[in-house]
């Protein structure tokens, strides 16, 4: 009970009522043991005075074996209802008087041994000598009965089982309320206890009641709930401001990811109006090459079989003029091309098919097509080939276009003088390149005009259209194309005394320039 | 003689043209739009035909198609002459069966040289045109 189920007031009110209760038992004992004792040492004490009276009183009839008058001094004893019976001896120990009270207690017929004295079970029994002059003359022999001090210990023993019965129920009834003073911290602390834990709320605080252990284990609790509410305060801070940021972030990515979609709605319009614009750029390029070629067409075989027909009648007189018409018919051409290159370059839409040249049959080839232009002013072309390599990757068509460019642009602007195409090796960034260089000896140009060179439309001055004719695309052309197989025109020249153009090309496949690369291009 | 048949549709490029060809000792037919020049391929038998391909009624790339799809007149070389001289444009009409392609403004050598080649017996080109019409 004190140690399994059960509340703590039953166990403190058992503890207390046991402790009242064995308190008053371990006194009603001790008492009774006492009086036990006490009654015992009264009576043997009492008794040993009236027997030694009794002896002195039978003295003389025992001198002189008077049976009566020992008869006589027995029957004294009366006084004394405690005896239950007195016997006289003579000295030969046959019994010579004896008085007998009540009950069963009876002289024994010879004397006891003497002097002697003792308790049987329910009586004090006690034997004495009697001497006369120092000589024995007798002796006697008093029985007492034990139904008195019985009767006392019975009347003790109500007592005590009253005076338990009291202290019981005052024990309970003290204890019922002293059990508060423990209990009552400890269930407070218990409800506090279950009153956190069933509704997680860590403001509640336990009372304290007293400065001892309890409310030191309060002082301790409180601290603890303390520290949770604390923990618990800042958790919940933690979460809601998390949560804020959160709706706030989701906010935030949903109106980005609105903006965004918006922007890509807006790109796609873009793209799609871009695309639009440039199919009908394509388009329009297209249309207008087809329609210009068409009448150019006879433009040019006009003139070209006029004068075959009329070299069949022997009619000469027009062939100038109609080679004329037939050159600025070609020429027209030759624009229309350079515009359709430029466009196309400039759209990003120029493709560049890098295969591996063949290095000497691309000078003949040049050398042969510029010869007839070269001699027109009375020039000479002088090829030389320093390198030993046999070709280079480069898009052939391409290639030669950007050449022949150099090449006949060297022939329109020298007169009566030498150009010069050299190709040689060099080293650029560590990997090895060839270098096409055209030189010519001709009218140079300033160092004021050679910002303008490589831009479309603009040769030096309008007066060298006139002169030499040309788009003005050329150089634009050739160094946007060499830049496509990733390398480039550079040049230097003096005014008057003549000019060198070099193509720089790289003289081995780039494995991942991306320059050598051909942009995207369209698909017909 | 040589039989050439030029489908075109400018009166002004097919005169000139003829009279070129003629010159160097061509017979010429004429047709103005590729209808008639399907027919006329048929009728005659040219052993060349120069095809324009912006033609009415039935254009360059569509009467070529018929050409190479007719027993008859499948082994005909065919040269596109065009106008069209955007990259892309040689193999689009390489594409409907053409044998060579050819832009305007005619270069008349160039011209002659790919008639002349076309013309050479047993050329490589018309095994492989050959084979090409069967896959059609």
């Amino acid at each position: 009970m004190l140690t399994g189920r059960g509340s703590i007031q039953t166990k403190l009110i058992v503890i207390l009522v046991l402790t009242a209760v064995a308190t008053a038992l371990a006194a009603c004992l001790g008492l009774a043991f006492f009086e036990f004792r006490g009654f015992r040492a009264s009576l043997s004490s009492d008794m040993r005075s009236i027997a030694q009276i009794v002896a002195a009183g039978s003295q003389a009839a025992l001198t002189f074996g008077d049976t009566k008058a020992a008869s006589e001094t027995l029957a004294m004893l009366k006084a004394e209802p405690r005896v239950a019976a007195g016997c006289s001896y003579g000295a030969d120990g046959k019994l010579i008087a004896q008085y007998v009270a009540q009950g069963r207690l009876t002289c024994p017929g010879h004397s006891p041994p003497f002097p002697h004295e003792g308790f049987a079970a329910d009586h004090f029994y006690l034997t004495r000598p009697i001497e006369l002059d120092g000589q024995r003359i007798g002796s006697i022999h008093l029985i007492c009965s034990l139904n008195e001090m019985y009767a006392r210990l019975t009347r003790f023993g109500a007592v005590a089982v009253a005076v338990l019965g009291g202290s019981l129920l005052f024990a309970l009834l003290i204890s019922t309320q002293i059990q508060k003073v423990i209990s009552h911290p400890i269930l407070q602390l218990a409800e506090t206890v279950m009153t956190v834990s069933a509704r997680g709320d860590y403001t509640v605080r336990a009372g304290k009641l007293a400065e001892d252990e309890i409310g030191v284990l309060v002082d301790r609790f409180n601290g603890m709930l303390e520290r949770i509410q604390a923990q618990d305060e800042a958790l919940r801070r933690a979460h809601d401001e998390t949560e804020a940021r959160v709706v706030e972030r989701t906010r935030e990515l949903q109106m980005e990811i609105v903006a965004r979609k918006k922007t890509q709605a807006e790109l796609e319009r873009a793209k799609n109006a871009a695309e639009e614009a440039n199919r009908a750029k394509s388009a329009f390029l297209a249309h207008m090459s087809h329609e210009l070629r068409t009448p150019l067409n006879a433009v040019i075989g006009y003139s070209e079989m006029l004068v075959e027909e009329g070299e069949d009648r022997g009619q000469h007189w027009a062939d100038e003029d109609l080679r004329r018409i037939g050159g600025a018919g070609r020429h027209l051409l030759t624009v229309i091309n350079d515009v359709l290159d430029i466009s196309r370059i400039e759209a990003g839409r120029m493709e560049c098919q890098i295969e591996p040249v063949n290095i000497r049959s691309m000078i003949d080839a040049v050398v042969n097509t510029a010869e007839p232009l070269a001699r027109r002013n009375g020039n000479r072309i002088v090829a030389e080939c320093r390198t030993v390599r046999a070709s280079m990757p480069a898009d052939v068509v391409k290639f030669r276009q950007s050449l022949l460019n150099l090449l006949s642009n060297a022939c329109k602007f020298t007169e009566n003088g030498s150009i010069w195409l050299e190709v040689d090796e060099t080293e650029e960034r560590g990997a090895p390149w060839l270098r096409w260089s055209v030189r010519d000896t001709g009218i140079g140009i300033a160092p004021a005009h050679a910002e303008k060179l490589f831009r479309p439309f603009s040769q030096v001055d309008s007066s060298t259209t006139r002169k030499y004719g040309g788009t003005g695309l050329g150089l634009a052309i050739s160094q946007r194309f060499c830049q496509l197989m990733g390398g480039r025109i550079s040049f230097e020249s003096e005014a008057g005394k003549g000019s060198t153009f070099r193509i720089h090309m790289p003289a081995e496949p780039a494995a991942e320039e991306s320059g050598a690369r051909p942009p995207a291009g369209e698909r017909d | 003689m040589r039989r050439l048949l030029l489908v075109e549709d400018n009166e002004l490029n097919r005169d000139m043209l003829s009279r070129r060809l003629k010159r160097r000792g061509y017979e010429v037919l004429l047709a103005a739009d590729g209808l008639r020049g399907v027919a006329l391929a048929r009728h005659a038998m040219p052993d060349v035909i120069l095809m324009d391909m912006s033609l009415p009624e039935v254009d360059g790339w569509e009467a070529t198609r018929r050409l190479r799809a007719d027993l008859a007149t499948q082994a005909i070389p065919v040269i596109a002459l065009t106008a069209h001289a955007m990259p892309g444009d040689a193999e689009k009409a390489m594409a409907a069966g053409c044998d060579d392609y050819d832009t305007k403004p005619v270069e008349l050598a160039r011209l002659l040289g790919k008639i002349d080649a076309l013309l050479a017996p047993a050329g490589p080109g018309r095994e492989r045109k050959e084979a090409g019409c069967r896959r059609d």
